[in-house]
């Protein structure tokens, strides 16, 4: 039964980013709408929640987002999996604490790396299909848009909830080995 | 903190990610697919339209001269109309007799299937649209995508049984043959840059283009009629040190408010 309402939980979860990120995507205006909605929050459940069952609902969640796109069938599956894999690599091996620098470093390698596994992937299909010349100077700018704006949405949305949820704020760490130590 | 350390995760996760796909391929996901896009397609109808509605309302201007020239020139255009639509009904009083004398039978037409918007591009890689007609009411890839009865908005790029996908023509991947209205009835190809803009590009040098030349469909390419809109053109980039020029459109339509569109199936 508690199994059960797991399920159901992260369903729920997995449905609500989704109707979230395409709200953003429909109706916020340019340049807002080149937020990386999905991306985001699920780098905040990797932060919050490092579980497996976090990687699986970024799996349903890829395949959702499959159901309406031109790009092959699996591609946002693989380039979300991957980066959110190596956001969590850097988080377990390199940045282990929980500084605000962390947060927006993260979410700067994790979503630039989404989208570079995006458009390699895209070049090398439509490469062998098309042969088409693709204008990189515009791809390039769209990229930084998107990147940089989930950085510091991201930034943004930990600096307000830090406030309030201790388990954010690194600084409660220090109070606690100055108790200890000093 | 513990991060997912599971050495056995992204073995897992590949081999569900491996399985999904074999399953897409040999069709066996379509139910689960259809399945879903039944639950989601009203809720995303409803979001497109009310996209299009808040759309109507704003319009940015970054001072008060662009906003009086984007004004004048709506007058300026708005009295150039009123011109046309006299000489247009002149025209189809004029082409109504002509008709009748020589009994000309008209052509039938190009079968066109009505679809819904149902969403848009899932990021900021594509510009496309998903509309609520597939494979099952005779819409194939390649096909023109329409509003409007002739304003060429994209082409169809993917099916499938329920929903079709089309790239719009700002998409970066986007290539259309065309012509412009002018005196020399250049030829060019019209290319999406990124959603940023439209451009029709490869036009000889030594060939007059105008701002405000109209642009349609060249015919040249499978599966496209010609004389479909374009759009217009607003500026013409004529580099001394490029083999071609390049003119800069303004679509026909307003590429973010679609809401219907008829696919020209049948060509």
């Amino acid at each position: 039964m508690k199994k059960i309402l797991a399920i159901l939980k992260m369903s729920a979860l997995i449905i609500f980013i989704f109707i979230l990120h395409l709200l953003l995507l429909t109706l916020a205006p340019y340049p807002l709408k080149h937020i990386n909605l999905l991306f985001l929050l699920m780098l905040w459940l990797v932060i919050l929640r490092p579980g497996a069952e976090t990687f699986w609902a970024a799996f349903f969640l890829g395949f959702l987002l499959e159901l309406y796109t031109s790009a092959p069938f699996g591609l946002n599956i693989f380039a979300l999996l991957v980066s959110l894999f190596a956001v969590s690599w850097f988080l377990n091996r390199l940045f282990t604490n929980h500084t605000v620098y962390i947060v927006f470093f993260s979410c700067f390698i994790g979503t630039a790396l989404y989208r570079l596994t995006f458009i390699i992937w895209l070049v090398i299909v439509d490469f062998n299909r098309y042969n088409l010349n693709f204008s990189w100077p515009e791809i390039f700018w769209e990229m930084i848009l998107e990147v940089g704006l989930t950085s510091l949405t991201t930034v943004l949305l930990y600096l307000v909830t830090s406030v309030f949820w201790r388990r954010l704020n690194p600084n409660y760490i220090n109070e606690g080995r100055n108790r200890i130590f000093l | 903190m513990a991060y997912a350390r599971g050495k056995k995760l992204p073995l897992y996760i590949t081999a569900a990610f491996l399985s999904l796909v074999f399953f897409n391929y040999l069709g066996l996901l379509n139910p689960l697919k259809y399945g879903l896009r039944l639950l989601f397609s009203p809720l995303f109808v409803e979001m497109n339209r009310l996209s299009v509605k808040i759309g109507d309302n704003y319009q940015f201007f970054s001072n008060r001269d662009e906003f009086f020239s984007a004004y004048a020139l709506c007058q300026n255009n708005l009295s150039g109309k009123n011109i046309a639509e006299a000489r247009l009904k002149i025209l189809e009083e004029e082409n109504y007799a002509l008709k009748k004398q020589i009994d000309f039978r008209e052509r039938a037409k190009t079968p066109l299937v009505m679809a819904n918007v149902i969403g848009r591009n899932m990021g900021s890689a594509e510009k496309t649209i998903v509309i609520n007609e597939g494979e099952n009411a005779g819409i194939r890839v390649n096909q023109p995508v329409v509003v409007n009865g002739g304003i060429l908005i994209g082409k169809i790029v993917k099916i499938e049984k329920d929903i079709a996908i089309a790239r719009l023509i700002n998409d970066n991947r986007s290539k259309i043959a065309a012509t412009l209205f002018n005196r020399d009835r250049s030829l060019g190809v019209v290319e999406g840059g990124y959603g940023l803009s439209v451009r029709m590009s490869f036009i000889p040098r030594n060939e007059n283009v105008a701002i405000g030349d109209q642009i349609i469909t060249s015919g040249m390419e499978d599966g496209m009629p010609q004389g479909l809109v374009i759009g217009q053109v607003v500026a013409v980039e004529n580099e001394a040190y490029q083999p071609f020029q390049q003119a800069v459109l303004s679509p026909a339509v307003d590429l973010s408010k679609l809401t219907i569109v008829g696919i020209m199936t049948g060509l």
